[in-house]
């Protein structure tokens, strides 16, 4: 079965959650009990039937009608997983948004089509964030269509505003979609009511959405959660393979050592592959921590104390900055160049600005193993005294 | 019901397996010898190449069906399992929230004091309740085994760093990214021994296990995991329809959450 992960992005309000709802409705993918309780919470609370209730299940949630979490729902539709993430439109949740941002492969933004709602900054916010997460795919779904008697024009004003930001900031693929999450229009079937539109319903754009490509790069890297005992190390493969007898050169120590045996779940194994998590039999015996990667003398991974990157930082920073790569925390100072502005473009800036994305140097106490080519080592999250900072992107 | 690829969802759990034991120095998993937590053992054995390296607990509330003690001995010997049976003490009236939910918790919140452990590993999965689909893959639990879910970690890019204060612990779910229906898939393919109150006996079985007095059975005729499986595809009801303390009240769960319940 293909699988499709779907993020939702967008302002509060403008219909994230009803469009789960909705659609977890029209593909039937949900227990009656379910629709049930979530019809019956509406009514104890004296509101009229939410589809979103049926996914914000906390009790605070449907009180104050606002997503807190990250929440996902799964269905199938002809054959087809889907699985929508579902983030906070709140901007002091911006975190979990991030969270759950990073895990998609297309980014589903929605733009209420009110004219009191509209593109607003939080809407440009959140596809930049998408795009410095290297999501490729974006819909953008115009919402409340119903509520503007499915107006053409107001869809099209809609639709060229926003394509004149996304261009400007880099969006390569992007397709917009008229519908009305309430009312469960041009979801599963194109609707009846905005004869002028002619793409094809939500669903069919988000199956023919192009999937993303996952980075193969060739060189070896293997990321060290720990030692099993003296002479077995555990890490997973990141990129490239291993066979019984390769050196191993172990990162950032510097450290050489031969593989005598891999196991692969429990059974021993002449060699494995990217994605899989194996213990490994070393000779010298070598203790390693979370952090350190494996790789081999040739692949030339970068191990270094200072680089660039993209930053963006949730608030103020209070205090001093750590980062964490890939399980290596180390102090940094972080030093910005210019930030993007509102209009998707370049103004410069010497500090941290919260909420905004900026191009920074980053200077780390100690060394660290980075790679552009493999995701999982060329981004970060930062820390500081109050906790979770924000995120980089190495450039 | 969705069935997701196994390989991917087995490759993620082993990773946080070894994840918990790496970030954490004293870590122990909960076994309650029903089909997630002992699926769990089974992948925690892929992890550590057969040898599981940290405790299993089982709070014992002296009211487990007879076939669940006699599987979990079984399982024990056969595994190598560190077993340690915590006792609960039921106090008040049996309703669904004094026999498991807060007695359970009590003993649970004893046996970690005493033995010092700062992790807990638990196999809760996200489909299984509203309420545990805002969970974390490490999520973090106060003194009072509270858990404060609006002010929780990004856990973006595998980030499971966490700062544990004395007297604090973290809870790690292996599980988390399961539906019903993969652990049953799970548990097939491994050909992992199950709990035969699982099983159909005269028409009706066990969906999901509590304790003798808050679970009830459904009416099936599943009598092995291919035909739960079939049923469960056709299934429009919820897992837990056969436990008390869900029916009791709309924010039960939640609040037996936010209290430090499993």
């Amino acid at each position: 079965m293909i699988s499709n992960r779907v993020t939702l992005l967008g302002h509060k309000d403008h219909g994230k959650s009803t469009l789960i709802g909705s659609m977890l409705i029209v593909t039937k993918s949900v227990s009656s009990e379910r629709l049930e309780k979530a019809k019956s919470i509406s009514s104890k609370l004296g509101k009229i039937f939410e589809p979103g209730f049926i996914i914000d299940s906390f009790e605070e949630e449907h009180e104050g009608g606002l997503t807190i979490d990250t929440s996902r729902a799964s269905l199938v539709f002809n054959g087809n997983f889907i699985e929508f993430i579902d983030v906070p439109g709140h901007e002091e949740l911006i975190g979990n948004m991030i969270t759950g941002a990073s895990y998609g492969d297309t980014a589903l933004i929605i733009i209420s089509a009110l004219r009191n709602e509209g593109i607003t900054e939080q809407t440009k916010r959140h596809v930049l964030i998408a795009k410095m997460l290297d999501i490729k795919n974006l819909i953008v779904a115009v919402n409340k269509m119903d509520l503007i008697s499915y107006d053409e024009k107001t869809f099209n004003k809609i639709k060229n505003e926003f394509k004149t930001y996304l261009d400007r900031i880099g969006w390569t693929w992007c397709t917009f979609v008229p519908i009305s999450a309430y009312k469960m229009e041009n979801l599963i079937s194109r609707s009846g009511k905005i004869p002028w539109y002619e793409g094809e319903c939500l669903i069919t754009t988000i199956l023919n959405a192009p999937k993303s490509k996952v980075s193969q790069s060739k060189k070896l890297s293997i990321i060290l959660q720990g030692n099993l005992d003296n002479n077995t190390i555990l890490g997973k493969i990141l990129s490239g393979s291993i066979h019984i007898n390769d050196k191993l050169l172990i990162l950032p120590y510097m450290k050489n050592c031969k593989i005598e045996n891999i196991f692969v779940k429990n059974k021993s194994s002449k060699i494995a592959r990217k994605g899989i998590n194996v213990a490994i039999r070393v000779n010298p015996p070598i203790g390693v921590t979370r952090g350190n990667v494996a790789s081999t003398k040739n692949s030339n991974l970068h191990t270094v104390k200072a680089f660039d990157s993209l930053v963006f930082p949730i608030r103020n920073q209070r205090g001093d900055i750590s980062i964490n790569i890939n399980g290596t925390i180390s102090k940094s100072l972080i030093a910005p160049k210019a930030l993007i502005d509102k209009y998707g473009g370049l103004k410069d800036s010497k500090v941290l600005k919260s909420l905004s994305v900026s191009f920074a140097t980053v200077r780390v106490q100690d060394v660290v193993v980075i790679e552009r080519s493999i995701p999982e080592l060329s981004r970060f999250t930062m820390y500081d005294s109050k906790g979770f900072l924000g995120i980089g992107v190495i450039k | 019901m969705i069935k997701q690829n196994l390989s991917l969802l087995e490759e993620r759990s082993i990773f946080l397996l070894r994840e918990a034991v790496s970030r954490f120095d004293n870590v122990a998993a909960l076994w309650s010898m029903g089909k997630d937590s002992t699926a769990m053992l089974a992948v925690a054995r892929k992890a550590f190449v057969s040898k599981i390296p940290f405790p299993v607990i089982h709070i014992d509330n002296g009211i487990d069906f007879p076939e669940t003690y006699e599987f979990r001995d079984l399982l024990t010997k056969k595994w190598k399992l560190d077993l340690i049976v915590a006792e609960s003490k039921i106090k008040k009236e049996l309703s669904g929230f004094s026999c498991c939910g807060s007695n359970k918790t009590e003993a649970l919140k004893k046996i970690m004091k005493e033995q010092g452990f700062n992790a807990l590993i638990v196999s809760i999965r996200r489909d299984e309740h509203g309420i545990r689909s805002k969970e974390r893959y490490v999520s973090k639990r106060n003194k009072d085994f509270k858990w404060d879910y609006k002010n929780q970690k990004a856990e973006l890019w595998d980030d499971y760093s966490s700062k544990i204060e004395e007297g604090e612990h973290a809870r790690i779910h292996p599980l988390l990214d399961w539906n019903e229906i993969d652990v049953w898939n799970y548990t097939q393919a491994e050909k992992i021994p199950v709990n035969p109150l699982y099983f159909s006996r005269n028409g009706f079985r066990y969906r999901s296990l509590g304790c003798t007095h808050c679970t009830s059975m459904i009416k099936s005729n599943a009598k092995n995991i291919p035909q739960i499986m079939a049923e469960l595809k056709v299934s429009t009801t919820e897992e837990r329809q056969g436990r008390d303390q869900d029916k009791e009240k709309d924010y039960v769960m939640s609040k037996l959450r936010a209290l430090g319940y499993m």
